[in-house]
């Protein structure tokens, strides 16, 4: 009893379709995808790849690195930290832990109390304990997201050639997270911080923020 | 979790991929969401099905096989997720098991029936190799395993179809 290649080639596209099938259709797909999906995608559909034993060997130390994610910088553990980054050869990783609170209680989106010259709300979207709104600048072109959150921790990796440095929003710790693009698009620029029960990222490559504006947009949230 | 990578080669793979994107990324996000019943999760998914898509070979144009290969890598990326929420990794026996949402068509006895009826993981093995043209080492990304492994569970899942269509007294 043999099953060979000719057979399997001859039936796989009636199996593909057979299974395609239980599958609804585009119309009945719809979704709205959060904002930070959509940032979190952004980088992806604008960027090249660069080669592969590049890519795979990065891949590969991020592998590691995930099994023991963020033993980085300074001695305390991660625990201790509300936001944490940890610098590796050719990306880094970073964790955002808002403060559980004993009770639970609403979620409350916080909103800038200030914005950049020539920036406006464009869209916000809530979905439970997280929000996300975009910042447009129509004249220039450019955007920049806050996502803010309760609850659970958030981590990720980003790779390339990315500076970390350390920060404060009202007394509580903050870090800013930078890269050094070789092209206008590449540019990341995220902003992390907490603020009791809430942690927020501001992301703001596109609209090239600097430090300084990220710190006085987080300063200046209000309800 | 979210990975930035640096993907996607020229302007026309770029093209193939912001096509793939807009034309499915609802269906995967219904893929992944009947899997993992959350919607957060079920966009972490479907993101990293797409840093998946990224670095593989895709379609020259939209149709059957770039939308089963848009729906398998949501499947796969959230079954992988399904699995870490429960902390519980993959392993040999576990490969023929089913999970909520990946309810398979019916099988009717043919050789096409069993393939479309076959576990996730032996189904998206073969059907990536022999519908959607992949070598092992390009299934293998695809899937998060070896080109090894994946010749191991397309071994398998042969193997399987020819005992269910005895079974069905089908002649093989």
């Amino acid at each position: 009893m043999n099953i060979t290649d000719e057979m399997l080639y001859a039936a796989a596209p009636e199996a593909a379709e057979r299974w395609l099938d239980t599958l609804p259709g585009r119309e009945d797909c719809g979704h709205g995808f959060s904002l930070t999906f959509e940032a979190s995608m952004a980088p992806i559909l604008r960027r090249r790849r660069k080669r592969h034993w590049k890519t795979l060997a990065l891949l590969a130390a991020v592998v590691a690195a995930l099994g023991a994610l963020l033993v980085g910088v300074g001695a305390e553990r991660k625990d201790d930290y509300r936001v944490y980054a940890a610098q590796e050869d050719g990306f880094i990783s970073y964790l955002v832990r808002p403060r559980m609170e004993q009770e639970a209680q609403d979620f409350h989106p916080l909103s800038p109390g200030w914005l950049p010259e020539g920036y406006a709300l464009e869209s916000f979207s809530a979905e439970g304990s997280s929000c996300s709104s975009s910042f447009r600048n129509t004249a220039e072109d450019a955007s920049f997201y806050l996502v803010q959150w309760s609850g659970e921790e958030r981590s990720a990796v980003l790779l390339g050639n990315f500076q970390i440095e350390q920060a404060d929003v009202g007394g509580e710790d903050a870090i800013w997270i930078a890269n050094q693009p070789e092209e206008e698009w590449d540019d990341t620029r995220l902003f992390l911080w907490t603020n009791g029960p809430y942690a927020f990222i501001l992301s703001g490559g596109e609209a090239g923020l600097d430090l300084d504006t990220m710190i006085r947009i987080a300063e200046n949230l209000k309800w | 979790m979210l990975i930035y990578l640096q993907s996607i080669d020229g302007p026309e793979d770029r093209t193939r991929f912001e096509a793939m994107y807009s034309a499915y990324r609802g269906l995967m996000f219904h893929v992944a969401n009947r899997i993992l019943q959350n919607a957060q999760d079920a966009e972490d998914a479907v993101h990293l099905a797409f840093l998946s898509l990224a670095n593989c070979r895709l379609p020259a144009e939209l149709g059957p096989q770039a939308r089963h290969l848009a729906a398998v890598t949501a499947e796969r990326k959230a079954i992988d997720l399904y699995r870490a929420r429960k902390r519980r990794p993959e392993t040999a026996l576990e490969e023929e098991e089913s999970f909520p949402g990946c309810a398979p068509p019916p099988s009717d006895g043919t050789l096409a029936g069993a393939m479309a009826a076959l576990p996730p993981r032996y189904r998206e093995a073969l059907l990536l190799k022999y519908y959607n043209g992949y070598s092992a080492a390009e299934v293998g990304e695809l899937l998060g395993t070896t080109a090894a492994n994946v010749r191991q569970l397309i071994a398998r899942a042969k193997k399987k179809l020819a005992e269910e269509l005895a079974e069905r007294g089908e002649i093989v």
